[in-house]
């Protein structure tokens, strides 16, 4: 599997296999994701708030990866096994891979500080919208779909109007250097 | 009806922030948001309450909860007998106003002296020694204005 060549380990029943040059770009050079639009989302199997995103982030990915937009679902937390990571992806019933960053490289990579959060990527690797992913926990509160408006643009060609959107979320669980 | 269901949890708008701070200068400020939802920050606010007992600081909770669980927030701080300054917050733009550098990770902890400037934040788990060394000597300094 080529995921493995990394550090990481991609989860899910059904694991998309991710190159090293794109592993590479999560944790290493940022500039290896150039080509495509990308989402990166660093979520968590623990964090209520992320759990509670479970549905909008398949949603998303239902809707945009059909579109060309690469995604990758990262969970940095060291508090979490990835048999844990494993079940809640089933019970979320999520059909896309996640990537285990153990040593939270990619969370160091992207300065990611809390689950769920959420960087997007132009063709250049350039961040043009980091945050939550709307504006609201509850559904029914919603007033922007901030990721989805961003990508719109994104995909128009147009530029990004809103390119920070912050919410509550938990502490990505790093590991304790030593 | 239960005595918790009577406290009175503020919702609490980007800009009446730096009005509470206000209100409260003179005397050393804790300011702990936090969430039913968030673990760590049930465990940290009865640490926080006791390293601050007997010192003239304040501890000003404000909940990140959303208001569907108002029940659940007011019950929990009622146990602590956190009653006296609690808030939820009513507007996510209240992560900037209160600092630019938070990017609303919980639970967080923001100190202020008795002139209201920031002395100390701590996002996620606070390191507590490191978070006792800094409060203890600003609260039971002579300092405050009771």
């Amino acid at each position: 599997m080529l995921w493995a060549a990394s550090s990481g380990s991609a989860l899910s029943a059904a694991p998309v296999p991710i190159s090293p040059g794109e592993v590479r770009g999560l944790t290493e050079d940022r500039a290896l994701l150039a080509g495509k639009l990308t989402v990166v989302i660093f979520l968590s199997a623990r964090c209520p708030v992320s759990n509670t995103y479970g549905e909008r982030f398949q949603r998303l990915y239902d809707d945009y990866q059909t579109r060309g937009v690469r995604f990758f679902f990262v969970n940095s937390n060291v508090n979490e096994t990835e048999t844990e990571i494993s079940r809640n992806a089933a019970e979320h019933g999520f059909t896309f891979p996640i990537f285990r960053d153990a040593g939270a490289r990619a969370a160091d990579r992207f300065v990611a500080q809390a689950t769920p959060e959420i960087f997007l990527l132009d063709a250049e690797a350039q961040v043009r919208y980091r945050g939550a992913l709307d504006d609201a926990q509850n559904p029914a509160r919603i007033h922007r779909h901030a990721v989805r408006e961003a990508l719109d643009q994104m995909l128009a060609g147009v530029p990004v109007t809103v390119s920070e959107i912050k919410s509550f979320g938990c502490t990505i669980k790093r590991p304790r250097k030593l | 009806m239960a005595l918790w269901a009577l406290l009175a949890l503020l919702p609490l708008h980007a800009n009446q922030y730096r009005e509470i701070l206000e209100a409260n200068r003179g005397h050393v400020v804790v300011v702990a948001f936090w969430a039913t939802w968030c673990e760590p920050c049930r465990d940290e606010l009865p640490r926080l309450q006791r390293l601050l007992q007997r010192s003239s600081a304040r501890l000003i909770t404000i909940s990140a909860d959303e208001p569907e669980q108002d029940a659940a927030v007011r019950k929990f701080l009622n146990k602590l007998h956190l009653s006296k300054a609690a808030y939820r917050i009513a507007d996510a733009n209240l992560i900037d106003s209160v600092d630019p550098e938070w990017r609303g990770v919980l639970p967080a902890i923001f100190i202020y002296d008795a002139e209201g400037r920031l002395k100390g934040k701590f996002f996620g788990e606070p390191d507590w020694p490191v978070l006792q060394r800094l409060i203890t000597p600003l609260a039971h300094r002579n300092g405050d204005r009771d």
